[in-house]
């Protein structure tokens, strides 16, 4: 079993999501950094799509009543097993009574801790992946705790270069409004460097943008990745907990990847776009 | 064959978004519905995402190519056929405009420059038409409120709006399944729920390509209707929608 100690800033459980629901207005919802959550279950033998410990920012102390082997990945954190420092992106065997300790995110925002076999979560609307009024809890508390599944491992290679997810490239391609932005505007998306002003699992917002506008669109489709462009002129990217759907101008679309490079972006992080085009 | 002009964007790496003519319309919505209905078993289509007048598509570019996908898309529409599942039917939902849940309708109606008995009565007489679900999970697009009663949202949303709140916001009326920050007038609240995530195939309580009507109660309708659905005794009162 593994009891949560403590909270920590803002801790949850994650997949690859909720697929089918947005028809009822449900969010996709997953790891916010899929390449990072992917590292962690394919490094201690798990099928991608198992849940695991999305930890944001600082904090979260897990205690394991069991032996199990463990793997932590993406953002860089203080991390200690019990006084010992652990290190991303290998396996790590806990033993009985283990106390596994975030400390502050040093590099990036979001780390993943995988647990080898799994662990117990309900699943609701065909996912683990926390989401208010959607999972009984938005975020894993103090006290909380999960029984271990011990599922027999399968063979899972969905490694990639845990280097990546610290690029500040977004790669984007146009979204359908894009048109209706100046050619000023066009060579600010292509030269500027734009600083990360708050983000959730919802969004991540920008300080600076573009030129104010009163474009409005008819209430269409939206999915993670999808960079919309408010009147004000800043930009909202939509993450994996933003809406189905929405009425500003979709103007560029975030890549998988680069959505993963996003997550680990805090405040006051720049960020720049390429564009390139969808084959 | 589909009654429109429609038009294809590739939006991501796996996703194209189908534009139909850019107007809210029944007809439009209905047709998008029978387009669902013709692709809902393709094995490479991952999920749909419904708009008033698109819907974007999420398919497996590992076993097809964007260009692919399109052309096949462009059949199915070429041949597509008017699929009525089930004939449409009015749900009404109980509302109770009581100064007690109407916090925005003083605002509201000197903006409208109407009396709040006349804004009960142009917004309880007309019935919306479902469009889809989006923005919260349960959130109905309902099309259909009366131009005396549309006016731009607020500029600062509210931080908190109440679950259950009945609201008015541009051209559209809906009402917030659960808590949440929102831009729209509130004029009144329903008890009744319109979300449950336990309910896997149905979490929803109104199918969309329906109609809804909304029935002013009074405080003490409201309350009895509340127990009747926290004791999940409430039934809907529906009718057959005819043209």
């Amino acid at each position: 079993m593994i009891e949560i100690l403590d909270s920590g800033y803002h801790i949850t459980i994650q997949d690859r999501g909720r697929f089918d629901f947005s028809k009822f207005g449900v969010p996709l919802s997953g790891s916010m950094d899929y390449l990072s959550s992917n590292n962690a279950n394919s490094i201690v033998g798990n099928t991608i799509n198992e849940p695991v410990f999305e930890i944001a920012m600082m904090g979260g102390k897990f205690l394991f009543t069991e032996e199990v082997d463990i793997c932590i990945s993406g953002a860089i954190f203080e991390v200690k097993l019990n006084n010992n420092s652990i290190i991303n992106n290998t396996i790590i065997r806990v033993q009985k009574g283990d106390v596994l300790n975030f400390g502050k995110a040093l590099k990036g925002f979001r780390i993943y801790l995988a647990i080898s076999g799994g662990f117990k979560s309900d699943l609701i609307l065909k996912s683990c992946s926390y989401f208010d009024n959607i999972t009984p809890s938005s975020v894993v508390k103090k006290g909380d705790r999960f029984n271990l599944l011990r599922n027999k491992s399968k063979a899972c290679n969905f490694i990639s270069n845990p280097e990546l997810i610290f690029e500040n490239i977004i790669e984007v391609s146009k979204g359908p409004e894009f048109n209706l932005i100046n050619s000023d505007d066009i060579k600010l998306l292509r030269e500027q460097f734009f600083t990360v002003s708050s983000n959730n699992r919802m969004g991540y917002f920008f300080e600076n943008g573009l030129s104010a506008n009163s474009f409005s669109i008819i209430t269409s489709p939206v999915i993670p990745g999808t960079i919309q462009l408010t009147p004000s002129g800043k930009m909202i990217a939509l993450m994996k907990d933003g809406q189905v759907s929405g009425g500003y101008p979709r103007i560029l679309q975030m890549n998988y990847n680069s959505i993963s490079i996003l997550s680990q972006k805090k405040q006051g992080d720049k960020i720049r776009f390429k564009l390139i085009n969808l084959t | 064959m589909g009654k429109y002009k429609i038009n294809f964007f590739h939006y991501s790496q796996n996703s194209i978004l189908v534009n139909w003519p850019q107007s809210i319309l029944p007809e439009i919505s209905s047709e998008i519905n029978s387009f669902c209905k013709a692709i809902y078993n393709d094995e490479n289509i991952i999920e749909f995402r419904k708009g008033y007048c698109s819907l974007l598509i999420q398919f497996n570019s590992e076993n097809i190519s964007y260009n692919r996908f399109r052309v096949y898309l462009i059949n199915i529409y070429d041949n597509l056929r008017e699929i009525k599942i089930v004939k449409p039917s009015v749900w009404e939902v109980p509302v109770c405009y009581d100064d007690k849940f109407s916090s925005d309708i003083k605002e509201y109606s000197k903006k409208v420059s109407l009396s709040k008995d006349e804004i009960i009565r142009l917004h309880s007489s007309k019935i919306y038409y479902l469009h889809m679900y989006g923005f919260l999970p349960g959130f109905m697009y309902l099309g259909g409120l009366d131009s005396k009663l549309q006016i731009p949202r607020k500029t600062i949303p509210n931080r908190r709006v109440l679950k259950g709140s009945v609201a008015v916001g541009g051209s559209q009326t809906g009402i917030y399944p659960s808590d949440s920050p929102g831009g729209w007038y509130v004029i009144g609240n329903t008890p009744i729920n319109l979300f449950d995530a336990s309910n896997l195939n149905q979490p929803v309580a109104i199918p969309d390509s329906n109609y809804v009507k909304f029935t002013p109660v009074s405080i003490e309708e409201y309350k009895l209707i509340k127990d009747e659905v926290k004791k999940s005794e409430y039934k809907f009162i529906k009718r057959e929608f005819n043209d």
